[in-house]
């Protein structure tokens, strides 16, 4: 009778987590600021069921150095200038970049952008924003082009930025 | 009293501009104000000015020198006098532009339009006319400045001119374009039943040169074929895009619809992604829009050059770094009948300027 209870029970408490985990989701899906009120719980929970990489992904970004050396912010934002690499500027306002003209207005502004996320959320955004905004428009900068559909020849198994690149626009991005 | 003139002056405005932002989804100093000189944009048509010249010796070599005098000389008549020939010319532009001024007055292209059918996930339908600067804008509406009429004069040479073992010129079968081909550009792409899918307007007028005049296909992309696909295209200026896809169309109409919702490329976007979710936002200098059919075959400033609707597809692609697939492929003329179909009423614009 006892451990039919506590079988139970446990039962109701992992729905129960399962179901914070899908609600805090659900509530950081629209904005990633939101993401951030709701990750103390939802990492607590997840660590208590045992996080998938995946979601684990969603909350913490990537924590770690894609190349393990830091950034070059000046190279960062060569990058984020150069129409053939980042080219932010076609999407973005950045009011640091001002003395160069016509700003986009498809993406937020970035000004402030390195104290609004930190560093791992960051880099996140710029090798796959997918996975907070799944409906973004923003080119995943270091995703194999083989993941993605209908890719030209000449870019086949190529990234839009090279592991060092994002790092440097990381860095960049951290100076705002 | 200053006092409350000037609130109510100040409420009165707001009001306006309320209302003004009700209308549109676009910004409020959208339509007036995107005025922007840009060096860029006038070394451009410098460009063009000289590249004008070239085309018209170009020319010279298709039409063996007939109608060339025409071209690009509109109202300059031969004189027969000194005097009489000056008196004669004069007559001839007053009259001409007179009548090309009734023409683009006539024809009035509203902002925006409510899509007619329930179907169409856009809330307003614009132009890309207006989503151009205001040159560009001038270019276009002035017939006489406007380049892309030197394909529309060199289109109505071929109208007429015989080709091929049958003998036969357009006009031998068709008559006269601007009775036969009115309205026609605005059904197409239509369904072809000897091939069992699309056809749009290219394909159709190469259709009629092989088996009708046994003439030899044109390329899509050569100046003939864009001479006489604008030509025809330009009998239905003024008249709204009305393309058909409930019958036939149907499967061919959900294709290019997949396609047009589909991620593609290295930088993995959709057309609705910008085409749809962000019209009227800026991308660097350019103005997104509704990336409308309605003008094409249109004269673009960055080509220099009138160009098919099946290029600028290209161009699209290619920027998102996706597959470039050939012009007149199925899968474009797909999609030239989805785009088509979300800007049914439309009026066309053939030939249109772009940037």
């Amino acid at each position: 009778m006892g451990t039919t209870r506590t079988i139970f029970l446990s039962t109701l408490a992992m729905a129960f987590m399962v179901l914070m985990a899908g609600g805090a989701w659900a509530v950081c899906k629209k904005k990633t600021a939101g993401y951030f009120k709701q990750m103390g719980v939802a990492t607590a929970v997840q660590t208590a069921v045992g996080a998938t990489t995946k979601t684990s992904r969603r909350i913490r970004g990537i924590e770690r150095s894609l190349t393990g050396r830091p950034g070059d912010p000046e190279n960062g934002k060569r990058i984020v200038l150069n129409r053939k690499k980042g080219n932010c500027l076609a999407c973005h306002k950045i009011s640091a970049l001002n003395t160069y003209l016509f700003h986009g207005e498809v993406g937020p502004k970035l000004d402030g952008v390195g104290k609004r996320y930190p560093e791992s959320i960051l880099r996140q955004l710029i090798v796959d924003s997918r996975v907070y905004y799944p409906k973004t428009l923003m080119p995943p900068f270091y995703v194999n082009s083989k993941e993605l559909n209908d890719v030209a020849k000449k870019y086949h198994n190529t990234t839009i930025l090279t592991a060092q690149e994002v790092e440097d626009v990381v860095a960049y991005m951290k100076t705002l | 009293m200053m006092r409350q003139v000037i609130r109510f002056m100040t409420r009165r405005s707001q009001q306006f501009i309320k209302q003004a932002r009700g209308q549109s989804r676009l910004k409020a100093p959208f339509w007036g104000n995107n005025i922007q000189t840009t060096q860029g944009t006038s070394v451009l048509l410098e460009k063009h000015i000289k590249k004008r010249k070239k085309h018209m010796a170009s020319w010279e070599k298709v039409l063996g020198g007939k109608g060339l005098e025409k071209m690009g000389n509109h109202g300059k008549a031969a004189s027969p006098g000194k005097f009489a020939g000056l008196v004669l010319g004069a007559l001839a532009v007053s009259i001409i532009s007179f009548g090309y001024v009734s023409v683009t007055d006539a024809q009035t292209i509203r902002r925006t339009l409510k899509p007619a059918d329930k179907r169409n996930p856009l809330p307003e339908i614009v132009s890309g006319y207006y989503f151009a600067n205001a040159e560009t804008r001038a270019l276009q509406d002035d017939d006489f400045d406007n380049p892309g009429f030197l394909w529309i004069e060199a289109g109505e040479q071929l109208w007429k001119k015989k080709d091929g073992k049958a003998g036969k010129s357009c006009a031998s079968c068709h008559k006269r374009a601007k009775d036969s081909m009115k309205g026609v550009a605005t059904r197409y792409p239509v369904y072809y039943k000897p091939w069992g899918k699309m056809i749009n307007l290219v394909q159709r007028i190469n259709e009629c040169r092989t088996k009708k005049m046994k003439a030899k296909r044109w390329k899509y992309e050569s100046n003939e074929m864009l001479s006489l696909s604008a030509y025809v295209a330009h009998q239905s200026r003024g008249m709204p895009l009305n393309v058909a896809v409930d019958g036939p169309e149907k499967p061919f109409f959900e294709k290019g619809k997949a396609y047009y919702y589909t991620r593609r490329g290295q930088f993995n976007i959709a057309c609705n992604q910008c085409h749809e979710g962000h019209y009227g936002n800026k991308l660097r200098a350019d103005l997104l829009s509704q990336g409308h059919a309605n003008g094409f075959p249109a004269y673009r400033l960055a080509w220099q050059k009138l160009g098919s609707l099946h290029r600028r597809f290209q161009v699209c692609s290619s920027l998102t770094r996706a597959r470039v697939l050939p012009k007149g492929s199925d899968t474009y003329v797909n999609l030239e009948l989805y785009i088509k179909w979300r800007g049914n009423g439309l009026p066309i614009e053939v030939p249109a300027v772009r940037r």
